[in-house]
C-alpha cells in the first residue's frame, strides 16, 4: 500500500466511511507494519479528544438551553403608552435619518439614510449588483449607437468628397463641351464667311451665331 | 410538517421574506458556530455570518434546487472563509466564554451547571486554540467533516476537489492538531478530568 492511500484509509477508517475490502486491507497492513499501526494509535487518540470536545460543546448547549430563563415585569399601561411613545419617535426618525432592521443576522435598512456604514456599503454592494446588467446594457447599446454614428459621419465624408469630385467632373466636362462647341461655331462660321464672301455679300461679318453662353 | 430548506429557498426566491428570515433562523447560529471554528474569532465569525446571509440572499434568484441546500450553504461560507481568512494562522483566539456570551447565552446562575459550564470552557479553549494554529486547508477539511458531520464526498463537491485530497487534508489535519496539542501540553487525561 503506497503511504498516500494509507493516509487516506487511516482517515476513512476514523470517520467510519471505510469499505469491507478496505478495512481488511487496512488491518492487514498495519499488522505488518507497528509503527504505521503506533501512528494510526496517536491519531485515533487525536480523533478521540476531538470527539469529546464535540460532545462537550453539545452538552454545553443543553446546558445553556436549561438555563433559567428570567420573566420580565408585567407593564402597566403607562409602560404600554411609552413604549408606544418610543416606537412612535421611531417611525419618525426612521422617516428622517434611515433606520436598520435586523431578522436573526441579516439587517435590511429602511429610511432616508442607513446610518451604519456597513449597512450602506452592503446596499450599494446590492443595488450595484441589481443595477450592473443595466448599466452593462446601456453603456453597451451607448457603445453600438456611438459606433453607427462615427460610421454615418465616415459615409457622410465620403458622400460629400464623391459629390465634389462628381461637380469637379462635372465643371470639366462641361468646360470640355463649351470648348467643343467654340471650336464647332467658330469652324462653322468661318465656312460660312468664307462661302458669304464667295457669294458676294461683302456686309457680311461674323454673327455670333452660337449661344452668347459658349463665346 | 415543516418545509424543507430547499422549498424555503425556492419560496424567498419568488419574494417571500418570511421564507428567508425562516431559513435564516434555522441556520443562523450553525453557521456562526461553523465560522467561529474555522477563524477562531467571534468578532470575524460574525462578520463573515452576515456576509454570509447577504450573499444567500443576493443569490436567491439563481438558486437552482437540483442540489442539497446545506452543501450549497457551506460552499459558500468555505468559499467566504477561503477568501478572507484560511490562509492566515491566528495564534490568539477568543475565549468560548465570551463567545457563547456574544452569542446571546443567558448569564449561568450559581448552581452546578454553572461550574460544569466553566470547566468545560476551558478545555475547549485549549483545544480550540490548538485548531487555529493548524494550517487553514486543513482546519476547514476537518472542521467539515468532525464538527458539520459532512462526507468526505460531500466535502469534495463543495469544494472542488478530488475525495482523494480531503481525505489526505483530514489526516494531516489530525496530525497537526496532535502536535499542537502535544505543543500546549493538552491529554486525553485532561479532557476527561474537565468533566
Amino acid at each position: 500500500m503506497k503511504r498516500e492511500e494509507l493516509e487516506q484509509c487511516m482517515a476513512s477508517q476514523l470517520y467510519g466511511e471505510l469499505s469491507e475490502e478496505e478495512q481488511r486491507k487496512l488491518d492487514e497492513w498495519l499488522d505488518a507494519h507497528p509503527d504505521d499501526r503506533a501512528e494510526f494509535d496517536e491519531l485515533r487518540r487525536t480523533h478521540a479528544l476531538l470527539n469529546r470536545l464535540r460532545a462537550q460543546q453539545e452538552e454545553k448547549e443543553s446546558i445553556i438551553e436549561r438555563l433559567p430563563v428570567r420573566s420580565r415585569p408585567r407593564r402597566n399601561w403607562r409602560g404600554w403608552a411609552l413604549a408606544a411613545a418610543v416606537c412612535f419617535a421611531l417611525l419618525l426618525f426612521a422617516g428622517s435619518q434611515g433606520l436598520i432592521v435586523q431578522i436573526g443576522s441579516f439587517r435590511i435598512g429602511l429610511g432616508a439614510a442607513p446610518a451604519s456604514p456597513d449597512m450602506r456599503e452592503l446596499i450599494r454592494q446590492e443595488l450595484a449588483a441589481d443595477y450592473k446588467p443595466i448599466i452593462g446594457e446601456l453603456v453597451e447599446t451607448v457603445d453600438i449607437v456611438q459606433k453607427s454614428h462615427d460610421m454615418f459621419v465616415r459615409r457622410q465624408t465620403a458622400l460629400e468628397q464623391s459629390f465634389a469630385d462628381l461637380s469637379a467632373i462635372q465643371k470639366i466636362q462641361e468646360r470640355k463641351v463649351e470648348l467643343a462647341l467654340n471650336e464647332l461655331v467658330d469652324g462653322i462660321d468661318e465656312r460660312l464667311r468664307t462661302y458669304l464672301t464667295a457669294m458676294k455679300y461683302p456686309a457680311y461679318t461674323a454673327y455670333p451665331v452660337a449661344s452668347p453662353k459658349y463665346q | 410538517m415543516p418545509q424543507s430548506d430547499e422549498q424555503l429557498m425556492l419560496d424567498s426566491r419568488y419574494g417571500s421574506m418570511q421564507a428567508f428570515e425562516l431559513l435564516v433562523r434555522r441556520w443562523d447560529r450553525q453557521m456562526l458556530m461553523y465560522l467561529h471554528r474555522c477563524v477562531g474569532n467571534f468578532a470575524e465569525a460574525e462578520d463573515l455570518r452576515q456576509e454570509l446571509f447577504f450573499k444567500i440572499y443576493q443569490k436567491r434568484q439563481s438558486y437552482r434546487p437540483d442540489g442539497n441546500f446545506k452543501s450549497w450553504l457551506y460552499r459558500i461560507a468555505t468559499n467566504l472563509v477561503i477568501d478572507k481568512h484560511a490562509r492566515k494562522i491566528r495564534p490568539a483566539t477568543q475565549p468560548l466564554e465570551d463567545f457563547e456570551a456574544d452569542c446571546g447565552a443567558s448569564t449561568p446562575d450559581d448552581g452546578s451547571d454553572s461550574r460544569k459550564l466553566a470547566a468545560l470552557g476551558e478545555f475547549e479553549n485549549q483545544i480550540f486554540a490548538a485548531l487555529q494554529r493548524i494550517p487553514g486547508d486543513e482546519r476547514i477539511a476537518l472542521v467539515l467533516r468532525h464538527f458539520e458531520d459532512l462526507k468526505f464526498k460531500d466535502i469534495a463537491e463543495l469544494t472542488n476537489e478530488p475525495e482523494s485530497t480531503i481525505k489526505s487534508r483530514v489526516y494531516r489535519g489530525l496530525q497537526s492538531m496532535r502536535t499542537e496539542l502535544k505543543r500546549i501540553g493538552v491529554s486525553e487525561s485532561d479532557c476527561i478530568a474537565s468533566i
